[in-house]
């Protein structure tokens, strides 16, 4: 909110209903040129602010006495914020039938989105004004409910989205795609056993007729490749490799790389560098899936509210 | 791999040691040749060839197909030897001879100018005598003229003998050594013509002409007929074929093959598919080595490697070698495949190179760069082109004929087609279309800027009014624009400034935006004035065409509006290339001085003025230049002597000192940038202080230091201008980048970006919503790649750029790659032969090669197509979307993605680490 009064002084005032409805040109919808705090302190304040500031206005109407306070789910005034906390509900559920349709020209999926996350922070006072802050009957009580679970995993999910983004960016410098880190952990095993059969086996243009590595060292580097580091690289931390650990991987190929000749050791600086980079990989599928994994509750919790709320709406107006 | 000599292998590189006098180059062939030196370029040597001297360098840079100078690894000309046949060209080009003349004298068959000669045919055979201590003392054997270097006394005489003497020398000639010579290459070359003609020459497949026979025109130019060899009657149907794969010596029978010519009108379409399927039928039958575009007949091969080169040389695919051995050899495909099973794409460098139709065209392309062209161009190439239309057929393009006043060589008449081999004519008919402006009339022949891929050929008459509105701001997206993300375009009869008037002698126009794949810079429209003068060909006494101009009779004006294949194929013969560089270089010096930055504060009138200046003044005979500066070549060098003034015309070039063992980059110069000045308006002549490489290949303006300083005399504007602007790091740019981001910039080559993909970092959630939208709404084939390199926060996407200098577009043999209108996105159109040559150019690997999902509907009108018309696959590109707001940024739901340039990129970077800051 805070952002949003700098940036309508950016332009002028004959631009502003243009840039309040399809505001392309914002820079950032939560200013993503400040820091996640700001930002994560931005949504916290908007959903309060935007909570407390429709509730006050709605008791000033009372106190003006333009309906009762608190105000009754079948009074007037609480029908229409029923219908209104309704209609934003049938609207934030259109976003989903805009992000299917990818390849028609429905408008920017952005914006649509600011939407989505402004009507829906609205929507909270509105439903809390039409319920008369109360929870009703069973029916409404489990609607209320999910409806609270809904806006808290939305807003959960748009912290986790300001949050998250950055620290995959600082923190994992090797950062892949994610579906494609169990293919490119395929790849860096059957790198890692290419490079181990080099130092234990002589390739068949070399020049000389002894491996680099000999003897019962070359057979800990096999057992190693085979037991510990091409499950890792393979399956990441789910093979409980302890090379995992970056303490205990710093350990074993110190240890190695104190055992074997000097002709072997980049072979290993490129196996830790391998061990590494699927260690940053392991950390970037967790944080990938806190970033995602809002959404699996967020969802089918949307399409239950939606539908009982339906059903609410019906039963209500059935009976009013 | 190919299996020939190459000349000018450099022996250092060779793997294996010498022997005696000979080394083996990397296939394994012995070759004699020492290496050539770039000092030879300055050693001339004087020859004599029928009497006519010529003096001659001993070495000649080499050059690619299209003429241009080829550089090493350090940037300097790679020496080739100079050969007699080079010599005899240097005849023509001083007017000595005509071309006729050097075919008839020095006939060639398996050499072209534009790969490295081989003589494995002999048919250019001479004979050279040498002159010792004033005698002349004749050659034991007869040398091929395309490969025997020249030397210092070397008397030549040809074929021409005494007939052909010079007539100026002839009375110093001994005439019996002369008659003796000029006898004994002729009855070489005839024995050879009535050898090769006996084992190759058939009558052509089909009834409709495909290629040239240049075998049987050289055989004939000696004066061998078919029916007169004596060895021909080898040849029966039942003698032997090599066009049975299944045999080690394929003994197969020959059969004529019938094909009937079919009108394509619509009702008639039927009989024309017919006659299509029934002529790959018999092609698929006899010539089973054939492919979708080539028909393969080892029969007619005559062993001349020019296909080998071709696809070695000319294009780098390295498919055609040879097989088997002695009498039995022949060319192969990869490892003896079929050419349509092999690694072959069809690219028809081989088939434009064949000089014996051993490879001829099978099909043909159908062009789709005329929006108003109707659809239904024959793909048989044996079926005529509909006759009376607009598109001429490969006949009709090889008689265009062009009244040119070159202004350095005066008014002269060119065919500009007739370099063109004729089967890549046929292969593209379609490709040139007539434009016929009644008198009276005007016409609007492009817009200003439009990305067109055609340039128009002016006939000789009428004048064509240039017209530009300069740069035009961005229009601002109305309200539904915004909301639905399509964008409007209009066309406005407002052409802006009258710039220049153009005559129909000036050869071409519109020509950059096909060289250099940029927007046009003016719009150009057709006048033909109600007494248009009619204007004709004819002869001269001595035979030479020559334009005719009737006063009294009224005539249309003709323009040919050509494809850029054909304008890049027009330039590989010489004069061709010559002519249109001299309009070119001619027109780039105007637009550098009419957009310029060091211009800007000179008024139109006073740009005219300096214009008129920098063509007309010279100092010590040295004037202002047009140059063309290859990739990574150094302009300008860190302590030379400044002694010139650039302006560049188009490309980027970047400004860098050497310090501390690495390059420190200062700023980079686009088109209108100017560099070099500070030097030469100092009071003393000053030293460079800092190198300048081009990024790019780059077209500059090179001003003497002397007329620079009288340029600045007189328009002292200039010199204000350039003490009083501001000079930025990055054109573009506001902020002063770090010296290691604008390192990045140029490493990841992001100043060539105008639309580059890219992902804030910091926002993007790794949805994968960008990627599933391009591939959902381009047939399941995701157009970009959610990888790349980093630059700051953002993450370029591996996504078409739309690079300024499209590298993408170089080559396409058919003209399948290029932009529409005056949008960015760069379309592969449908009718992509699936050669790959756009995939490799591409530096940032945006361009992939796809299987074809549906049948080419451009190769025929039927809705199943048919499987010889289809191409395995196909090139395929992100489009943009089809200039309005792509997928990818559309469907991304967060502030992540978006579409920029390179310099709003570095300013979105420079602002986050000024906030950081």
């Amino acid at each position: 909110m805070i952002d949003q009064f700098v940036i309508v002084s950016y332009y002028p005032a004959q631009d502003f209903f243009i840039h309040f409805l399809f505001p392309a040109e914002w820079p950032v919808l939560w200013g993503k040129t400040k820091s996640v705090r700001d930002r994560v302190l931005a949504i916290v304040f908007s959903t309060v602010g935007i909570t407390f500031g429709v509730i006050l206005v709605a008791a000033a109407g009372a106190a003006a006495g333009l309906w009762e306070w608190p105000p009754q789910p079948s009074s007037g005034f609480g029908v229409a914020c029923g219908v209104l906390g309704g209609a934003i509900v049938v609207f934030e559920m259109l976003i989903l039938p805009r992000k299917w349709l990818r390849s028609r020209r429905l408008g920017s999926t952005r914006v649509w989105m600011r939407w989505h996350v402004w009507m829906g922070l609205l929507a909270l006072p509105v439903i809390l004004l039409h319920a008369g802050f109360g929870w009703g009957g069973p029916l409404p009580a489990t609607v209320m409910m999910l409806f609270l679970l809904v806006t808290a995993s939305g807003i959960w999910g748009l912290i986790m989205q300001q949050w998250l983004p950055e620290k995959i960016l600082h923190d994992i410098p090797g950062e892949s795609i994610a579906s494609q880190i169990s293919r490119l952990g395929q790849y860096h095993a059957e790198e890692a056993g290419r490079l181990i059969a080099t130092l234990v086996t002589v390739p068949p243009e070399a020049e000389t007729s002894e491996p680099v590595v000999v003897g019962p060292l070359a057979a800990e580097l096999v057992a190693f490749r085979d037991r510990e580091l091409v499950p890792y690289l393979e399956s990441g931390i789910s093979s409980r490799s302890l090379l995992a650990i970056p303490s205990d991987a710093q350990q074993r190929f110190g240890r190695l790389r104190e055992a074997v000749p000097p002709a072997a050791r980049p072979v290993l600086d490129r196996l830790q560098e391998l061990a590494e980079l699927r260690r940053r990989w392991d950390e970037q599928e967790r944080l990938h899936f806190w970033l995602h994994n809002w959404l699996l509750l967020h969802l089918p919790l949307s399409v239950t509210m939606t539908g009982l709320m339906l059903l609410h709406a019906y039963r209500a107006l059935k009976f009013w | 791999m190919p299996a020939f000599t190459n000349p000018d292998i450099d022996l250092d590189l060779l793997g294996r040691e010498e022997e005696s006098l000979f080394a083996r180059d990397e296939n394994d062939v012995l070759i004699r040749r020492e290496k050539e030196t770039l000092q030879r370029f300055e050693q001339f040597v004087d020859i004599v060839i029928d009497g006519y001297s010529i003096r001659v360098p001993r070495a000649v840079p080499k050059t690619d197909a299209q003429g241009n100078p080829l550089r090493d690894a350090k940037g300097q000309l790679i020496p080739r030897t100079t050969t007699i046949h080079d010599a005899a060209v240097r005849l023509v080009e001083q007017g000595l001879w005509t071309e006729d003349d050097l075919r008839s004298r020095i006939p060639i068959l398996c050499h072209q100018r534009h790969v490295s000669p081989v003589a494995v045919c002999r048919m250019c055979s001479v004979h050279v005598s040498t002159m010792k201590r004033g005698k002349l003392t004749p050659g034991r054997k007869l040398v091929p003229a395309c490969q025997h270097r020249v030397e210092t006394n070397m008397v030549v005489t040809t074929r021409a003998g005494v007939d052909g003497y010079n007539p100026q020398t002839r009375d110093k000639a001994d005439f019996r050594v002369v008659e003796r010579a000029a006898d004994e290459v002729n009855n070489a070359v005839r024995m050879l013509a009535e050898l090769l003609l006996a084992d190759h020459y058939y009558p052509p497949i089909g009834s409709a002409k495909r290629y040239d026979d240049e075998l049987l025109a050289v055989a004939q130019s000696v004066g061998v007929r078919p029916e007169t060899v004596r060895a021909c009657v080898r040849r029966t149907p039942d003698s032997p074929s090599r066009n049975n794969p299944a045999a080690v010596h394929p003994k197969s029978r020959r059969f004529p093959l019938e094909i009937v010519q079919t009108p394509i009108e619509p009702e008639q379409r039927a009989a024309a598919y017919t006659a299509w399927v029934e002529w790959n039928r018999q092609i698929d039958h006899a010539y089973p080595y054939s492919s979708r575009t080539v028909v393969v007949d080892h029969d007619r091969c005559i062993l001349c490697d020019r296909c080998v080169r071709a696809c070695a040389e000319v294009k780098p695919f390295k498919v055609i070698g040879h097989t088997g051995k002695g009498y039995g050899t022949r060319i192969s495909f990869d490892l003896d495949e079929l050419m349509g099973q092999s690694s072959c794409v069809q690219c028809g460098e081989c088939m434009n190179s064949c000089p014996t139709g051993a490879l001829s065209l099978r099909r043909r392309v159908q062009p789709r760069a005329w929006p108003d062209s109707p659809e239904q161009i024959p793909v048989n190439p044996n079926t005529s082109f509909p006759s009376g239309s607009d598109f001429l057929t490969a006949d009709e393009m090889r008689d265009i004929w062009l009244a040119y006043d070159s202004p350095t060589r005066g008014p002269r008449v060119i065919f500009p087609f007739r370099s063109i081999p004729y089967s890549y004519l046929k292969w593209n008919e379609g490709s040139v279309r007539r434009w016929v402006i009644p008198p009276g009339e005007r016409k609007v022949l492009c817009r200003e800027g439009e990305y067109g891929n055609t340039a128009f050929l002016l006939q000789g008459t009428g004048q064509f009014e240039l017209y530009s509105r300069g740069s035009t701001p961005p229009r601002k997206k109305g309200f539904f624009e915004r909301l639905l993300g399509r964008t409007e375009t209009a066309t406005t009869t407002d052409y802006g400034q009258l710039l220049r008037v153009a005559t129909g002698t000036e050869l071409v126009l519109g020509e950059m935006t096909c060289l250099t794949q940029r927007p046009r810079t003016a719009t150009v429209i057709g006048v033909a004035e109600p007494d248009n003068p009619q204007l004709e060909l004819a002869l001269d006494e001595h035979g030479r065409p020559l334009a005719v101009r009737h006063p009294n009779r009224r005539g249309p004006v003709i323009v040919y509006e050509v494809t850029r294949n054909l304008l890049d194929m027009m330039q590989r013969a010489e004069s061709a290339r010559s002519d249109i560089e001299e309009m070119y270089s001619f027109r780039a010096i105007q637009t550098c001085v009419r957009s310029g930055r060091i211009f800007a504060l000179l008024d139109a009138a006073e740009r005219e003025q300096a214009v008129t200046f920098l063509l007309s003044e010279r100092v010590d005979g040295k004037g202002a230049e047009f140059r063309r500066v290859a990739a990574g070549e150094i302009i300008v060098a860190e302590g030379d002597t400044a002694a010139a003034f650039y302006i560049i015309r188009l490309g980027t070039v970047k400004v860098f000192t050497q310090a501390g063992g690495g390059e420190q980059v200062y700023r980079l110069l686009s088109a209108g940038d100017y560099f070099g000045e500070t030097a030469l308006l100092s009071d003393r002549p000053g030293v460079r202080t800092a190198s300048v490489a081009a990024l790019d290949p780059v077209e500059i303006v090179r001003v003497p230091g002397p007329v620079f300083r009288r340029l600045c005399d007189a328009f002292p504007k200039l010199r204000e201008n350039l003490r009083s602007t501001p000079r930025v790091a990055v054109p573009g740019v506001q902020g002063q980048p770090p010296p290691g981001l604008l390192r990045e910039y140029v490493r990841q080559g992001l100043y060539q970006g105008q639309r580059l993909l890219v992902l804030d970092l910091t926002s993007c959630t790794r949805c994968d919503e960008c990627t599933r939208a391009c591939a959902e709404s381009h047939d399941g084939n995701a157009r970009l790649l959610r990888e790349g390199l980093r630059f700051g926060d953002f993450l370029v996407a591996t996504s078409c750029r739309s690079c300024h200098n499209p590298y993408c577009m170089e080559g396409c043999p058919v003209d399948a790659i290029h932009r529409h209108g005056n949008h960015l996105e760069v379309i592969i159109e449908n009718h992509c032969i699936g050669c790959g040559l756009c995939e490799r150019n591409c530096p940032y690997g945006a361009i992939h090669m796809v299987p074809r999902a549906i049948p080419n509907p451009a190769a025929t009108a039927y809705d199943h197509g048919h499987p010889h018309l289809m191409a395995a696959r196909r090139a395929v590109n992100c489009d943009l979307c089809r200039g309005e707001e792509p997928f990818c940024v559309e469907a991304c739901p967060h502030e992540a993605a978006f579409r920029m340039s390179g310099p709003e990129l570095m300013d979105e970077v420079l602002a986050r680490l000024n906030q950081q800051r």
